[in-house]
């Protein structure tokens, strides 16, 4: 004997009758089993963008405030210049670069690396104006003065001062890259069906004439509110855990 | 100009027209340099070992500047820094940084700022051990040894190794700097106004450290301060800066019972007396100079009573006086037997 949390019994005398909780696509397939699958996807292209957005962003930040003067200027305004970039275009031309024939999993790393390339400049600019100021500490200097190698004052003296805002950072460009996935596949220029994302499910409601007949299509919105949401209210509760000064 | 060695053994340190001009740009896109600023110009003396050579000076007048010089913590731009090393005389302005490195357990500073001159993020046994890792000097329990021992000679717990700077006081944090930088056992110190941001009483204590570490280990100090009864209470020999120059270098004796420079007279003048009953007679007015934009002869000239014309338009050197004192001032040998009262 079967046992089900809820559902519906022999509907019409058919045996094999089934209960889709956020109802169904065109397909007939189950919205609410599509959205949890979807959200393997749309939950690790934030999270391995962070990653490749960490190294570039305190690679070259590091660089910029630690060597400063010329270094400095270039870099900075490098970083001007790829935010001055409409990004919506810029995503569509780096989205076109990707081979149409290329399998569902290069384009998903494709897209990781097309959001992370964009999304460093903030982690960059945080990382640069730290170093800058905690540079010129005493405590920097002490440490120049018995010797230490630069590398050494970097990691050991420099970084460790403001691991926390690096933390806050990169916790706050998760939902950026979430939000990026999701506008790019809902374009159709990301991932595309049968790889299953919260933007491809999205790509279903391209008309008003669905939107306006089957709403529940619109369901993979809730969850990316809420998760878009969660990822902000943990930065700040980071935030607010590793600020030494803050008080308790 | 030029200064004799009249002193048989050899100076720990001999500064020789040390400068570090700092460049000032102009505003805008393209950023011309339109001038320096000479915060420290023409430094010139010799430290012998064992020996704590005062360096006072009003705020700006370049003290800082030229201890971080020597240190090479900034890069001079131009004299020569050479320091006695085993016998071996090495010019730290032109050696390489990564030579640099061998000497540093010679060097070693103390800061002003105790909050500031050690890594919040370090345990106390993490920074006094930090100089033995980094020049690879002790390992294991030889380390741990060493910075016991350090501590204790500072007059710290060494059950306190694990706290963090945070749990200590200034006064506390200071001998955790002083550990810092002895524990590589260097000769010579430069202490950047190390007691300036302490209070009184424990002034006197932090003194009575470097007093005693001094003997014990037959340090050599430079002494940076604005406090003159500080100076006057460790000092063996007072060099006075104004404007990023030296104006004159003497005992200590010398420079407090019979000052030449007018400008050193101005400054023992603002000394406060504890006596209530004695009125300031505070000789000094305007405001110091300017170190980017000097005035053509003495840069003192502006404020001085004693100026004449010469004063406004030739430097004075700093030149040997008679009883071995060095002072640049065109009227300075007149004012020898002036003293201040009090």
């Amino acid at each position: 004997m079967q046992h089900h949390f809820f559902g519906v019994k022999n509907y019409n005398n058919k045996s094999n009758s089934v209960f889709f909780f956020f109802g169904g696509d065109k397909y007939g397939h189950d919205l609410f089993s599509r959205i949890l699958y979807g959200a393997r996807i749309s939950l690790s292209v934030g999270l391995i963008g962070i990653v490749i957005t960490f190294f570039l962003g305190l690679i070259i930040g590091g660089i910029s405030g630690y060597v400063g003067g010329r270094t400095d200027n270039f870099i900075q305004r490098s970083i001007e210049i790829i935010n001055a970039f409409p990004k919506l275009p810029l995503w569509l031309a780096l989205g076109a670069v990707m081979p149409a024939d290329w399998s569902p999993l290069k384009v998903y790393f494709g897209i990781t690396i097309v959001l992370s390339m964009m999304g460093w400049t903030g982690l960059a600019r945080v990382v640069r104006g730290k170093i800058l100021a905690l540079r010129e500490e005493d405590y920097a200097v002490a440490a120049r003065l018995l010797g230490a190698s630069h590398g050494r004052i970097i990691f050991r003296h420099l970084i460790p001062g403001f691991t926390s805002h690096i933390i806050v950072a990169l916790t706050l460009t998760v939902p950026g890259m979430i939000l990026g996935e999701t506008s790019l596949s809902f374009l159709g220029l990301g991932l595309r069906p049968p790889v299953v994302s919260w933007g491809v499910l999205l790509q279903d409601c391209m008309n008003m004439q669905v939107v306006a007949n089957y709403p529940w299509l619109l369901l993979p919105v809730v969850f990316i509110i809420v998760t878009v949401l969660c990822f902000n209210f943990l930065g700040d509760g980071l935030r607010d855990a590793a600020d030494p000064y803050s008080s308790r | 100009m030029n200064i004799k060695q009249k002193d048989t053994p050899t100076p720990l340190l001999q500064v020789r027209g040390l400068c570090k001009y700092f460049p000032v740009y102009s505003k805008g896109f393209l950023r011309k340099q339109i001038g320096v600023v000479k915060a420290s110009d023409n430094i010139n003396f010799n430290l012998m070992p064992g020996e704590t050579l005062g360096l006072v000076g009003e705020s700006g007048s370049g003290k800082t500047t030229t201890g971080r010089s020597i240190l090479r913590a900034i890069k001079p731009s131009a004299g020569e820094v050479i320091l006695n090393y085993k016998n071996n005389p090495i010019d730290l302005t032109k050696i390489h940084h990564k030579d640099l490195k061998k000497l540093r357990p010679y060097m070693q500073m103390i800061f002003q700022d105790p909050f500031s001159s050690l890594n919040p993020r370090m345990t106390v046994r993490d920074i006094v051990a930090e100089p033995l890792i980094i020049h690879k000097m002790a390992k294991g329990s030889e380390l741990e040894d060493r910075v016991s021992r350090m501590m204790k000679k500072v007059g710290l717990k060494p059950e306190h190794r694990t706290r963090y700077p945070h749990a200590f006081s200034g006064g506390q944090r200071q001998r955790i700097g002083i550990a810092r930088a002895l524990i590589m056992n260097p000769a010579l110190i430069v202490c950047d106004e190390a007691v300036s941001a302490l209070d009184v009483s424990v002034q006197a204590q932090v003194i009575n450290l470097l007093q005693d570490l001094q003997q014990e280990l037959g340090l050599t100090y430079i002494f940076i301060a604005h406090d003159l009864s500080v100076v006057k209470h460790i000092c063996d020999r007072v060099a006075v800066m104004y404007a990023g120059k030296i104006i004159e270098i003497a005992s200590t004796n010398d420079i407090f019972d019979n000052p030449m420079h007018p400008y050193t007279k101005a400054l023992l003048s603002a000394v406060p007396s504890p006596d209530p009953d004695q009125p300031m007679n505070m000789s000094l007015s305007g405001e110091v100079a300017d170190p980017g934009n000097l005035p053509p002869g003495c840069a003192f000239a502006p404020r001085c009573e004693l100026r004449s014309d010469e004063c406004e338009q030739r430097i004075p050197d700093l030149e040997q006086k008679p009883n071995g004192r060095y002072v640049a001032c065109h009227r300075g040998t007149g004012l020898r037997d002036s003293v201040i009262p009090g």
